[in-house]
């Protein structure tokens, strides 16, 4: 058979894409080239973007010489610096952002561009092509991440010296998994119901008001800091802060950390059942595809 | 083994949909169907808007959750999806399928990625289905920048990437002129040949289905209701053939006499009716003529078109 020789190739294919963590990387790599050649096709914005996050590094700045020593009291833990707390924050905000959003927008740009259906006939499984297509708001916003610390570093007068960098990445690492798994259960309600999804906006509100982004929690009344030891940010951007600013040690950070994998070890599992059961409830009601 | 075997596969939606449904409301989109395509068939699916095509191709793709039944598609179950589709490919007619900014050949190498096709394998195969649908001088170009020929093209050459055992076309023309159309089927023919799939056809051009199909089904309210060759379709189902005659002047008198004949129509010098074997229809229009000395200068027969065949079965006429 003419055939046989390039469908045998084909089928080594789908064995690796059947075993992922072989072909994982490679997938997400072209997930995010895809994405990087998308993004870099609109030059305009994409500068725009780039000079954005250098301007909010700046403002910020300013906004933290303005606040001057008043807040260092309530910035006490942090090492009394309003600027050196709120780039953590807007950081870290960025990641709690795309892994709140970033699955549950890039379903729903795949099913209203009409690219998800062709994604769906590949033997890619449904949660690979669900990551992926989210690969490129993770990687901007490392890059983000990296401007703003380099920037704060460089510029600013940001201290980073005594950070304690692998306690700081572990609780990237579990923060990122405690975000994403709400993310995944927003993804799964809009796999079904296709717009109007309340989980990002609850849990997107919620952080922002509560989560000690922009402020620590403790000017918050007592029963708004109770709202804020529900949610994952709250331990992520307080165990960041004490590694990145403080060089807090592992058994300093312990509560953060057991925190967050309680958080991971409870969402994680209960997202991916949900989101099976958003998707077979799709390929039921013959809506995959749909917006 | 066939390319495709079906048993009594069964489609039935709730209406409503999203997390609540409307308790027994249920619209039957495929009804019980069975239908078996050896490999290497270039099988037409011919039917009406609603006829259950698209549900059919979608649960055979694995896309849609079949309510009842079963089907077997290059040798796998339905249950087993990932292997369904490393060895079928879809080509649908919707433009929006492909990333727009990108290039024709980026596309093709996310999609080459997608089937596990990377590095110079990948490269290798992008420039192979390029050049067979006869995109190479136009791979660097934007998506949207090309014509809606080269698009459907580009969509054929998706949907060979991973040389699939059987390819689904649904309406692949839709949209294309008519030179576009039957540059298209002849694309079709010269790649059936050369990768040696099955090609399963969705359309509802009849004249399509005609061109390119060695079998064809037609389907209305989720059911197959008839299955054959086309032409075999047509001789099978419509003993009648339709008959023309070319004749002198035909007087009231005469055509009142023929009246009784159903499909019996006269326009000056030219008589049309259908009939088949053993009706006497026909005789009696030649003993009529023949009794009042009419000259007869022409007689042809045709059998129906496909699609009085179509109408017949969908009420249509």
């Amino acid at each position: 058979m003419r055939n046989e020789e390039g469908r045998n190739q084909n089928l080594e294919g789908e064995r690796q894409t059947r075993h992922l963590p072989l072909a994982a990387r490679k997938l997400l790599l072209a997930f995010l080239i895809r994405d990087f050649y998308t993004e870099i096709s609109y030059r305009f914005a994409f500068l725009v973007g780039i000079g954005g996050i250098l301007f909010r590094a700046f403002i910020f700045y300013f906004l933290a010489q303005l606040i001057g020593d008043s807040a260092a009291p309530l910035l006490a833990d942090y090492g009394g610096d309003y600027f050196a707390f709120v780039i953590i924050g807007i950081a870290l905000g960025g990641y709690f952002g795309v892994g709140l959003s970033g699955f549950a927008t890039a379903l729903r740009q795949a099913q209203t561009t009409g690219t998800l259906e062709a994604l769906l006939m590949t033997p890619v499984p449904v949660p690979m092509v669900i990551v992926g297509s989210a690969m490129w708001s993770y990687a901007y916003t490392t890059f983000r991440v990296l401007v703003y610390l380099l920037v704060g570093v460089l510029l600013l007068g940001l201290n980073l010296s005594a950070a304690n960098v692998p306690a700081a990445l572990l609780i990237l690492l579990l923060g990122i998994i405690s975000f994403a798994s709400i993310g995944i259960l927003a993804a799964s309600v809009i796999m079904v119901v296709k717009r109007g999804d309340p989980v990002t906006a609850l849990f997107g509100n919620l952080a922002t008001l509560v989560g000690g982004v922009y402020y620590p929690i403790d000017v918050m009344p007592d029963w708004l800091q109770a709202v804020a030891k529900l949610l994952p940010i709250t331990y992520a951007l307080n165990g960041m802060r004490a590694a990145l600013l403080n060089g807090a040690s592992w058994a300093e950070l312990a509560p953060d950390l057991w925190a967050l994998l309680v958080f991971c070890l409870l969402l994680f599992p209960l997202s991916l059942f949900v989101f099976r059961f958003a998707v077979n409830r799709a390929r039921a009601d013959g809506s995959l595809a749909q917006y | 083994m066939n390319a495709i075997e079906v048993r009594n596969l069964t489609k039935v939606y709730e209406k409503g949909g999203g997390w609540r449904r409307t308790q027994g409301e249920m619209v039957t989109a495929v009804s019980n169907l069975s239908l078996n395509i050896p490999p290497g068939e270039l099988f037409g699916l011919l039917g009406p808007n609603g006829a259950g095509k698209t549900t059919l191709v979608k649960m055979l793709c694995t896309l849609i959750l079949p309510s009842g039944g079963s089907a077997m598609v290059a040798g796998h179950d339905l249950a087993n999806g990932a292997a369904i589709r490393a060895r079928t490919g879809l080509v649908v007619s919707d433009d929006r399928s492909f990333y727009w900014r990108l290039s024709a050949r980026r596309n093709l190498a996310f999609f080459a990625a997608m089937h596990g096709l990377y590095g110079r394998i990948a490269d290798e195969r992008v420039n192979d289905v390029l050049a067979a649908v006869d995109l190479a001088d136009v791979a660097d170009r934007r998506f949207g920048k090309l014509s809606s020929g080269m698009r459907q093209r580009l969509a054929i050459a998706r949907g060979l990437l991973h040389r699939p055992q059987l390819l689904f076309l649904d309406e692949p023309s839709r949209s294309l002129d008519p030179k576009a159309t039957q540059r298209l089927h002849d694309l079709i023919r010269q790649l059936m040949a050369q990768e040696e799939m099955t090609v399963f056809l969705i359309t509802h051009d009849l004249a399509e289905a005609e061109a390119l199909c060695d079998r064809v089904a037609l389907m209305h309210k989720g059911q197959i209701q008839a299955t054959g060759a086309p032409e075999q379709l047509r001789r099978h189902l419509f003993r009648e053939q339709v008959y023309s005659l070319e004749v002198d002047e035909v007087d009231t008198a005469v055509l009142q006499t023929l009246q009784h004949i159903p499909s019996f129509t006269y326009q000056p010098n030219q008589i049309q009716l259908r009939a088949a074997p053993g009706d006497g229809l026909l005789t009696a229009v030649l003993d009529a003529l023949r009794l009042n000395d009419i000259a007869i200068h022409h007689i042809a027969s045709a059998p129906p078109t496909l699609e009085e065949v179509f109408n017949h079965f969908t009420n249509e006429e």
